[in-house]
């Protein structure tokens, strides 16, 4: 049959495809990775202390990982564009959430005040000023085997909820939109340039060479 | 003793000879009120949290709020200042201190979700 394949070597991709959102947790950023780093020299994973909790985030959709980059185009008026310089300058998370509770987690993400629990009956938070000193190691793993335990993770290194957030208070549930971690490059924790912002790790047995 | 110096004054002490011929039947027994008592003020002393005492075991909170709360069984009031902090804790009340758990913890959680645990 003929298909027009290019001779020589060809790398096709899996026939593998993916459904459904991450699981997304996050833990301070003052935290170490759980590898830190693994012995290839990845940084990723987390591992809650009781210092610094792993939270994880409870109902969430429309998840989507997106980037900001800055392109500029190399313009000659002799002959136009000869080519282009890009320049990544952060990633981000953006996510609805439709869990509201506890607070005490939630406020990470909305920028509210240390709370306080009394008695295990009240949960008190205040909306004050957002504290801009305080970053998150984000990971979202996605396991696409069940059976083989396959996965697919995000680790972002550095952090931070931007934007303003707005809570939709329908009949259909009550939904935070407007959510989004920025990751910025971290270059405090010995992270190797090539992984300044993140690492993605996949662990599939049946499928990698 | 001033109810008692009250009923004095209004029933005086009488000879028996002299009761039989002063006795007058009562319907009913009426309290006499002191119109110098007053209500008595409470002051509610505020909760000492932590207070030192002895029997203790460390307990370390995994709860990312200030978290005030009474043992169940000392009844004494603690505070714990946020994720790791660490606080006495009588022993009476630490098997009930380390059972706490998140009660509605939801989505992929693995942990056991235990408010506190032992240092």
């Amino acid at each position: 049959m003929i298909t027009g394949t290019p001779q020589g070597t060809i790398e096709s991709q899996d026939d593998i495809y993916l459904e459904g959102a991450p699981y997304i947790y996050f833990q301070d950023w003052s935290a170490n990775p759980l590898n830190n780093p693994d012995s290839d020299n990845y940084y990723w994973g987390l591992s809650g202390t009781a210092a610094y909790p792993v939270y994880n985030l409870g109902c969430i959709n429309d998840v989507s990982l997106t980037e900001d980059v800055t392109v500029n185009n190399i313009r000659c008026d002799t002959v136009g564009d000869k080519d282009v310089v890009q320049r990544r300058n952060s990633l981000e998370f953006v996510f609805t959430l439709q869990t509201m509770f506890p607070l005490f987690e939630l406020r990470h993400l909305l920028g509210l005040s240390a709370p306080t629990i009394v008695g295990g009956d009240l949960e008190k938070i205040g909306i004050g000023g957002i504290n801009n000193n305080r970053w998150y190691m984000v990971y979202a793993p996605k396991v696409y085997d069940d059976d083989t335990g396959d996965y697919l993770l995000f680790h972002l290194h550095k952090c931070k909820p931007v934007d303003a957030w707005t809570i939709g208070m329908g009949v259909d549930g009550w939904k935070i939109t407007g959510l989004k971690f920025r990751a910025f490059t971290d270059d405090s924790k010995s992270i190797p340039d090539a992984q300044k912002f993140g690492t993605i790790i996949r662990a599939d047995v049946s499928a990698l060479p | 003793m001033a109810k008692r110096t009250n009923l004095q004054v209004k029933y005086p002490y009488l000879e028996p000879e002299k009761r039989e011929e002063t006795a007058v039947e009562i319907d009913e027994v009426i309290p006499i009120i002191d119109a110098e008592e007053k209500p008595t003020i409470v002051f509610r002393e505020p909760p000492r949290y932590n207070k030192a005492i002895n029997n203790t075991i460390l307990i370390r909170s995994r709860l990312d709020a200030k978290y005030k709360t009474t043992g169940s069984v000392s009844g004494r009031p603690y505070v714990f200042n946020g994720a790791g902090s660490i606080v006495d804790v009588d022993k009476r009340d630490v098997d009930e201190f380390l059972s706490r758990r998140r009660r509605k913890g939801c989505c992929g959680g693995s942990s056991p979700n235990s408010l506190f645990e032992l240092v």
